[in-house]
């Protein structure tokens, strides 16, 4: 790996370790008010859900990134090649990360209530979305992992890439391709051809779509690339 | 480095920043880059780190363009006069991102510079004064070592001292390594004797570029009875003329011996009145 790509990477790391810390920092204190909670009052019924908040963080995160790493990445002598690499592996450790923290935490909060010995339905901890058909899939910490992993990663390859438009082409650029990729999806659910593409793929639902959803992702990805290629600095 | 410019136009939405302009920085020199506001000064800096693309022409250092050639981007530091940094980050995390960037970077001259400007490590960049924030960025520019190292006014809310102390390790600095150092400032009279060759811009074009030795030999200010100055004027390149009460002083270009042989009273002109007279010489 060059020396430049390290840079780069270290520069990423550290530029989001703050904002990693401030978020999960809260998030774990709502946890822990809501399991005392529910520990004290045991006729509660708590629901704690940690993936949407951290596919929240994810879709923000990446649009954040934009206008805090690209330019001065560029202003460091970075390479545009070398900004895309590095945002990749940002991106995938960031996802990774938060899949291992959301979901280990669940297996910790499980313990805790086994522990403590009380139901450990009476709190529901949500590390996945609810419709998803979860009942097909094991639910182990590697299912778990896997799904919020992949979510979280096509999340900030899609804010990256929104973000990149934005700063890119501005407020218009940005508003408008936005509201292309709406009237599409509202033109491809009346007409239909939205929810043919989508059928074949939930009536076989399995773990292998979150893989696909990853490559689909890795694909996305580097349509990033056509955005930073030419990637000026504004002033 | 040898930096060839040639034709280089860039047009910000129908404005033109850059037209047309071409020359040669041939040698590691101290270069002052002097103009006014809106000259192109930012533009031109800006396009030679590769930070933006030129609308027409190109700069070529050593014979390669230098946006988004990694060979040379890694060798060439601009420091502008904000926005460097990244705010959130801490001033350890900037120079460590740096000092990986930079293969040429001095640790040991960071860390005295840390010490010279008393700048705590571990502060985030938006905590920094204006003044702390700019010393930070000529600690970065002095420390990377960039073989193409440019200043754009990077001294704002510095103190008289501090920019002192600026010059004098940055000319150490430079006496011991040679390097191409291009300096933009509206302080030229703080600066100017660092200057080994200066370079003015006017509204996008290029109204000089001539070694600052050479300047200071070749342009003098006259002052005389009317008629005698007039007559020492013959067949030179006025700068300017002001009259006052029969007397007449003139910024030319021309010989102080002849001038003082013409019985004129004789000075020379220094850079910062020299860019002002020939950005106020309309055509010029």
């Amino acid at each position: 790996m060059s020396e430049q790509l390290k840079g780069s990477i270290y520069y990423l790391s550290s530029e989001i370790r703050y904002s990693l810390s401030v978020f999960w920092s809260i998030l774990l204190s709502l946890l822990a008010l809501s399991i005392f909670i529910d520990l004290l009052f045991k006729e509660t019924n708590v629901v704690f859900t940690l993936a949407f908040p951290v596919y929240i963080y994810s879709a923000i995160a990446g649009q954040i990134l934009v206008k805090s790493g690209v330019p001065y990445l560029i202003k460091m002598g970075s390479t545009r090649k070398n900004v895309f690499i590095s945002f990749a592996v940002h991106f995938l450790g960031l996802a990774m990360v938060n899949a291992i923290i959301a979901n280990t935490t669940y297996l910790i909060v499980q313990l805790i209530y086994k522990v403590v010995g009380v139901n450990e339905g009476t709190a529901i901890l949500n590390t996945q979305p609810p419709p998803f058909g979860l009942n097909l899939f094991q639910d182990t910490w590697f299912t778990r992992f896997v799904i919020d992993s992949s979510i979280c990663f096509i999340l900030l390859v899609c804010s990256f890439i929104l973000g990149l438009i934005f700063y890119r082409y501005g407020l218009i650029g940005g508003f408008s391709t936005i509201g292309v990729l709406l009237l599409l999806l509202i033109f491809g659910i009346s007409n239909g051809w939205l929810i043919k593409l989508f059928l074949p793929i939930f009536a076989d639902f399995n773990l292998s779509f979150f893989f696909q959803l990853f490559l689909f992702s890795i694909l996305l990805y580097l349509f990033s690339y056509l955005l930073l290629r030419k990637f000026t600095i504004k002033g | 480095m040898r930096i060839e410019v040639k034709n280089l136009s860039k047009v910000y939405n129908q404005t033109a920043a850059l037209k047309d302009v071409s020359f040669s920085l041939t040698e590691p020199k101290i270069y002052g880059l002097l103009g006014r506001n809106g000259a192109g000064k930012t533009t031109f800096m800006e396009i030679l780190a590769g930070h933006i693309l030129a609308s027409s022409g190109e700069i070529l250092i050593n014979g390669d363009r230098p946006f988004d050639n990694r060979k040379l981007t890694e060798k060439i530091c601009l420091i502008k006069e904000g926005d460097n940094f990244n705010k959130d980050m801490k001033v350890k995390q900037i120079l460590r991102s740096y000092s990986l960037f930079y293969a040429t970077w001095d640790h040991q001259l960071a860390m005295d510079l840390i010490r010279e400007y008393n700048l705590p490590l571990h502060t985030k960049v938006k905590s920094l004064s204006k003044g702390m924030a700019s010393a930070l960025g000529i600690i970065v520019g002095l420390a990377c070592k960039a073989p193409v190292t440019i200043f754009d006014e990077p001294y704002i809310g510095l103190d008289a001292a501090a920019r002192k102390k600026f010059y004098e390790i940055l000319l150490e600095e430079y006496e011991k390594e040679k390097r191409t150092i291009i300096f933009s400032t509206h302080l030229i009279d703080e600066v100017s004797l660092l200057f080994e060759e200066v370079l003015i811009l006017q509204e996008g074009t290029l109204l000089l570029q001539e070694g600052a030795e050479t300047l200071r030999h070749n342009t003098c200010s006259v002052s005389g009875p009317i008629t005698e100055v007039e007559q020492f004027l013959e067949n030179k390149e006025v700068i300017k003329r002001d009259q006052l009460a029969g007397m007449m002083t003139a910024y030319v270009f021309g010989s102080k011996t002849e001038a003082k042989q013409a019985g004129l009273t004789v000075e020379g002109v220094p850079i910062q009145d020299l860019m002002i007279y020939l950005t106020e010489k309309k055509g010029a």
